[in-house]
């Protein structure tokens, strides 16, 4: 077998549009799920049994079914709902793959991260609330300047994890039409055949977009470790 | 005569296990009193429940002008502010430091300043830098607190109760956590707070340090007040025989 240099200068421009896509909904993922995660990890933790309750069902329904499952539910599962199809600002979102698959990875990754912090929130030790609290913090001051710092560096390391699991489920958005990189793979595959090369360079798209996000998230680590140990 | 700091019938238990039932201390300003006894005593859970870091059954802190009675049953919103009010005026130094790791020296000072009384930056950081000068850790400002000792980082956290400007100071086994080769600094700090009128109630097992510094010492046992008086009247008159067995025991 030899490299077949054409196949590969066709599929590059199309690859590389669907790495966009990729790097769009990853983007959506992290972007909003980092701060929905981290008040559902809150709302885990809250006093409040219900609340705390209602917290845990969210994370374990999202984490205990299959994301694929969950894409088509939302695709092609509320496509069939009257209520949805017969609400128009529901069925312009719904009826759009890239919105169902977006918010699919939203849904997931905001239960995955609920659970990174929770973890993070928990393992502060007790004594460094003590100090803020016997200063006068009030509780807002005591998440803010203490907890959610504290909680950052403790979580860092496996929300960089978390960061890439995402990008690489985005690759499921191609089950239901979106044209990401796996998604433009499978339309090459089946248009020229060359299924190892192809699969090869959409594989190499996700490397390089993953070692770029470790990368980065390498860097906030040594910034945020500074001085932590001696 | 105007309390620095007074616990009225105050009580506390943890589940079936009673702490102690009905206390009544008194503390007079620029006093120095040390809580002594043996371990499980109360003396600690005594001290957290002055800022109510332990919330007490029952009972009445007063801490000068602000004063907090508790009853059983859950908090109001006037009584959650009545308490960081008598925090804010209250400083209190943790046995095991307590430092915040992801701020430096001078950050663990300047955080309640700036986020608590609402100094501006620059404000806090003279402030701060007082504070951290006089327990001689100015030169020490940037590190962090993984990168000192155990007694740089009991004095950062003085200096950081230091810098709020409290009425009362509680010192909770300050040097308890510390090496023995480290104990000595830190008693140096403590002792010239002493020294300058602060007020103080201290739980605290350094006996000599206890003796030298105290107006008074407080002998608690099983959450009962056995004997409050001058050092020297509890050392040579001991008022209980476990008093007397306390202080044979730790000499």
């Amino acid at each position: 077998m030899t490299l077949d240099l054409e196949l590969i200068a066709m599929a590059l421009p199309l690859l590389a549009t669907g790495a966009l896509v990729t790097i769009k909904l990853a983007a959506v993922g992290v972007g909003v799920g980092l701060p929905l995660g981290l008040g559902l990890a809150l709302l885990r933790l809250a006093p409040n049994r219900l609340l705390a309750g209602l917290g845990d069902g969210y994370a374990g329904l999202f984490r205990g079914t299959p994301m694929l499952v969950q894409l088509f539910i939302l695709y092609y599962g509320l496509a069939e709902v009257p209520v949805i199809r017969q609400t128009p600002a529901l069925w312009w979102f719904f009826r759009d793959a890239l919105f169902c698959a977006g918010l699919a990875v939203v849904l997931n990754t905001t239960a995955y991260t609920s659970e990174i912090f929770r973890t993070a929130l928990r393992a502060i030790p007790q004594g460094q609330i003590e100090a803020a609290l016997a200063v006068g913090m009030r509780p807002w001051t005591l998440l803010t300047r203490i907890r959610l710092p504290l909680a950052f560096r403790n979580a860092l390391p496996v929300y960089a994890s978390e960061a890439i699991t995402v990008v690489k489920e985005t690759s499921l958005a191609s089950t239901i039409t979106v044209l990401e990189i796996t998604g433009q793979a499978k339309r090459l595959m089946s248009q020229t055949f060359g299924i190892l090369e192809i699969f090869a360079l959409a594989s190499l798209f996700y490397l390089v977009i993953n070692l770029a996000c470790l990368g980065a998230f390498a860097v906030l680590e040594r910034r945020q470790a500074r001085g932590m140990r001696p | 005569m105007q309390h620095a700091l007074r616990l009225l019938n105050l009580r506390k238990s943890f589940g079936p296990v009673t702490v102690f039932d009905g206390i009544d201390l008194a503390v007079a300003p620029g006093e120095v009193v040390s809580l002594i006894g043996a371990s499980g005593s109360g003396k600690s859970t005594m001290l957290r429940c002055i800022n109510f870091l332990e919330m007490p059954d029952s009972g009445t802190v007063e801490v000068f002008d602000k004063g907090l009675s508790v009853e059983a049953g859950g908090m109001t919103r006037g009584q959650l502010h009545q308490i960081r009010e008598i925090r804010k005026i209250t400083g209190m130094v943790f046995q095991n430091f307590n430092l915040w790791p992801h701020r430096t020296a001078l950050g663990n000072v300047t955080e309640a300043l700036i986020h608590v009384l609402g100094q501006d930056a620059p404000q806090a950081r003279d402030t701060a830098m007082a504070a951290l000068e006089k327990v001689g850790m100015a030169g020490f400002a940037n590190r962090y607190p993984a990168q000192l000792s155990g007694g740089q980082q009991q004095r950062v956290g003085i200096a950081r109760v230091l810098a709020m400007r409290p009425r009362v100071m509680l010192f909770d086994e300050a040097t308890s956590a510390l090496d023995p080769e480290l104990v000595g600094e830190v008693l140096k700090v403590l002792r010239l707070l002493a020294q300058e009128g602060n007020t103080i109630l201290q739980v605290t097992h350094e006996m000599r340090f206890a003796r030298e510094v105290s107006d008074r010492m407080v002998f608690l046992s099983q959450g009962r007040i056995l004997q409050d008086a001058p050092p020297e009247e509890l050392f040579t008159n001991p008022a209980d025989e476990a008093v007397k067995r306390f202080l044979s025991g730790t000499h």
